[in-house]
């Protein structure tokens, strides 16, 4: 889950940071399929934990949630983005990502989920402000 | 798990505790050798599950560990080993590996780092680590490799009395103990299992890295389907040596009762280890059984070395202070350049008084998992001030609200953030945001108080003593000393709240220590006030002058004017030698006397040789050698205080007795003399 999210902006861009829990053993030991996704809009980033992100657009976040029945066409969207676009940061507790140039000042959102094979899983939505 | 003890000796165990113990074999004994000639416990049929080398223990009626029960004649033997790398494993059990493997931190799946290969055996038990049991009985069964770190260099993982520190830092040990930093699984073929985990924290590789040690523990029984769904061996608990004795109720262990499926090196892997109780530490029953070593010498585990991996941004961090460490909650302890340790920094607070009375912050390279590291060539990083806020130091350019700062090192860079203008000009909540490359890499929480003359009145703290323990003749160039820094801060207003201390000179890069109210150290005089310490670490690299600068505040926010200490750094400073105390003062002529010796003796190179010598009329000559570990009448290891017990006969006199140090550069002292009074 999600517990605390916040943007921050400098010159070059923005970030966003998320504390919460998630299953960060397995994914440093076994490259648990964890992603986060930061959506504004219906402009995305989504961050695999073990591979290069994707952003672009999607449909599925136009009623402003993602839901798991759209998870498997929403991974099949979204092309790769500049490398300073990354996670930064994982934690047992905490993630930070750099933010795409195509986010702008204004309300985001974030998820975390996971597919496998007997089903996925989907973290609670969390709200915030990019500045 | 299980006894080396016969079983007409634990029996007699069993009859104090009134605890039974059967020593009839069952059918897991003769079906899993590992559990040949354990004590089994009479309720349940199964061997107790005991960690090698320590006592059994048991629960109370209710199952809690409160207080544990030791069963002190029945010893745990060995069985299982675990070792880093991937040695042959034959007749005979391989020895721990004779240099540790160094890995990068983090594994392989999410950054580019490395694992940390091991091997683990079963053991028959016998003499010493026992013999591997090649057997295919343990076929198909996981095996948990846990990695825990000595986050605090000093030599151990968990709760010590016999470091440095002592019981100072016995609250932050446990984040040592209580919390993995790798762990995976493993599955057993002929008694043996192998394969690699991935190690999440690290430390600087300029700083040799972070000790670790590997430890290993598994369920043995057969695959049951009524058991955990047939995931999870049915029987007992074994495991080599734990920096705790944990929960082993499958039920708290495994996630979901085993719905994940059954364990292995490449599936998700539910299990939580918990600790049953805290590590004892200087038990008088137990001693300080869990506190595990990082040098290779506890014959059932084995040691790594993990360093940070590349830099991915920076972050601001403070010194961790021992003092008032909270014991239940995870903290991110940090290990930095020169065993430093560090704790995450997300907000501070000063106050809006206009120029001065700062507050300090440090900003370090870290590596994606937030391990300090050592920072490529050059990079360069931008602070940029909230409104209300200023960069007071670093200022290279004249802008108080941005700085471009080089990081050189994993040391990083002291900055000292203050408020901009005047007093009571500023917005209560401010933040500082520093960049790598542009982006944002971590902001700072700032928190604007009223000045002095602020809303709400009242008046400002005064710091009424700043003491550093120890040597006060100064402290050694090339030496790490560890001190503990005491502030007295008054307060008409009675809300004295914080204080700390900026440490500079002497070849040591500033560093900030926050102090924690505390009492003041036994036998210091202190005035009236707040009681705030704090623990100095630091290592002077030149002769000199070691500066200290206290600074305290209130509730309200209103600053102390700051005191300053210069504390003597010198090339060699002899050892500081208290007047021994010897107890009784007077003896008898007529018979033999049980003199107990002690002394306070302090060094920060270390000292080689305490001892208290006599003079019987011919010139001192030694009368016994004092020692500080905790053993043969010294009552607390590693405190300072020297003891020895020595039986004596003297003839009727006075005589006088004093302590003599030297320490590890052979520089020695002598104390002033006592005396000792011996009736005819």
């Amino acid at each position: 889950m999600l517990s605390a999210a916040r943007g921050d902006a400098a010159a070059g861009g923005r970030a966003a940071a998320f504390e919460g829990s998630f299953d960060f053993p397995n994914a440093v030991q076994v490259g648990y399929p964890l992603n986060l996704v930061v959506y504004a809009g219906t402009t995305f980033v989504r961050y695999p934990a073990t591979g290069a992100p994707v952003t672009g657009t999607s449909a599925a976040l136009a009623d402003g949630t993602l839901a798991e029945s759209e998870l498997p066409a929403f991974m099949a969207q979204g092309s790769p983005t500049d490398s300073a676009v990354r996670v930064v940061t994982m934690t047992p507790s905490a993630i930070r990502v750099t933010l795409p140039a195509t986010f702008a000042p204004g309300p985001a959102t974030a998820v975390l989920f996971t597919i496998l094979p007997d089903g996925s899983v989907l973290s609670n939505a969390i709200d915030f402000t990019l500045p | 798990m299980r006894s080396t003890s016969r079983c007409r000796e634990r029996a007699a165990a069993a009859v104090v505790l009134a605890i039974t113990l059967a020593c009839t074999a069952t059918g897991a004994r003769a079906q899993f050798p590992i559990f040949a000639n354990d004590p089994i416990d009479a309720s349940s049929g199964r061997a107790f599950a005991i960690l090698p080398g320590v006592p059994l223990i048991l629960p109370q009626a209710n199952g809690k560990f409160d207080p544990p029960i030791v069963v002190g004649g029945t010893i745990g033997d060995v069985d299982l080993v675990v070792r880093a790398g991937s040695p042959v494993v034959g007749p005979g059990m391989p020895p721990p590996a004779a240099t540790p493997p160094v890995a990068i931190a983090g594994g392989t799946r999410v950054v580019g780092g490395s694992e940390i290969p091991f091997t683990v055996v079963v053991s028959d038990g016998s003499a010493g680590t026992g013999v591997p049991l090649l057997g295919p009985e343990m076929d198909g069964i996981p095996v948990i490799v846990f990695a825990f770190a000595d986050l605090d260099g000093d030599g151990v993982v968990g709760p010590t009395n016999a470091d440095l520190d002592g019981a100072a830092d016995n609250a932050r040990e446990l984040q040592e103990s209580n919390y993995v930093v790798g762990r995976t699984a493993a599955i057993f073929s002929n008694g043996v299992a192998r394969g690699s985990v991935a190690v999440w924290r690290g430390a600087p590789a300029s700083s040799g890295g972070l000790h670790v040690v590997l430890t290993a523990g598994a369920y043995v029984g057969p695959f049951s389907p009524g058991f955990m769904l047939g995931n999870v061996p049915d029987g007992p608990g074994v495991a080599t040596l734990l920096p705790f004795f944990p929960r082993l109720d499958p039920d708290r262990v495994i996630e979901s009762k085993g719905r994940g499926g059954p364990a292995g090196p490449e599936v998700r892997l539910g299990v939580e280890l918990e600790p049953a109780f805290d590590p004892p530490v200087d038990d008088p029953v137990l001693g300080t059984p869990f506190a595990l070593p990082v040098d290779g010498s506890s014959p059932t585990i084995d040691r790594a070395v993990v360093q940070s991996g590349a830099m991915s941004r920076v972050r601001f961090v403070r010194p961790s202070v021992a003092p008032g460490f909270p014991v239940d909650a995870p903290v991110e302890l940090l290990p930095g350049a020169g065993g430093a340790l560090f704790e995450p920094l997300g907000s501070v607070t000063l106050p809006d008084d206009g120029p001065g009375n700062g507050v300090h912050a440090r900003i370090v390279p870290v590596d994606l998992l937030d391990d300090i590291t050592d920072p490529p060539a050059g990079p360069a990083v931008t602070l940029t001030a909230g409104p209300g806020m200023r960069i007071a130091s670093p200022d290279t350019d004249g802008d108080p609200t941005t700085e471009t700062i080089a990081i050189a090192s994993a040391a990083g860079v002291d900055v000292v953030l203050d408020d901009l203008g005047g007093p009571d000009d500023g917005p209560s909540l401010s933040r500082i945001t520093v960049a790598v490359a542009g982006l944002p890499a971590d902001a700072l929480d700032v928190t604007l108080t009223p000045s002095g003359g602020g809303p709400g009145g009242g008046s400002a703290p005064a710091i009424a003593l700043a003491a550093l323990t120890g040597n006060p003749a100064g402290v050694s160039a090339g030496c790490r000393t560890t001190r503990t820094l005491v502030a007295v801060v008054t307060d008409a207003d009675g809300d004295a709240a914080s204080a700390s201390a900026l440490v500079s000179g002497a070849g040591v890069s500033p560093t900030t220590i926050a102090l924690a109210p505390a009492a003041a150290p036994t036998g210091m005089v202190v005035p009236p006030g707040a009681v705030f310490v704090g623990a100095l670490g630091v290592t002077p690299t030149a002769p000199g002058t070691l500066d200290l600068r206290i600074d305290a505040l209130d509730a309200a926010g209103h600053a102390a004017a700051p005191l300053s200490l210069a504390v003597p750094v010198l090339a060699s400073v002899a050892p500081a030698v208290g007047i021994p105390t010897v107890t009784p003062s007077v003896a008898s002529s007529r018979t033999r006397t049980t003199l107990t010796l002690t002394a306070n003796v302090g060094d920060d190179c270390g000292l080689r040789r305490v001892a208290v010598e006599i003079d019987r009329g011919r010139g001192f000559r030694r009368l016994a050698r004092l020692r500080d570990d905790g053993r043969r009448g010294d009552a607390v290891a590693a405190d300072g205080v020297y003891t020895a017990v020595r039986r004596v006969r003297l003839p009727a006199g006075t005589f006088a007795v004093r302590t003599t140090a030297k320490n590890r550069v052979r520089v020695t002292a002598t104390s002033a003399a006592a005396t000792l009074q011996v009736t005819p």
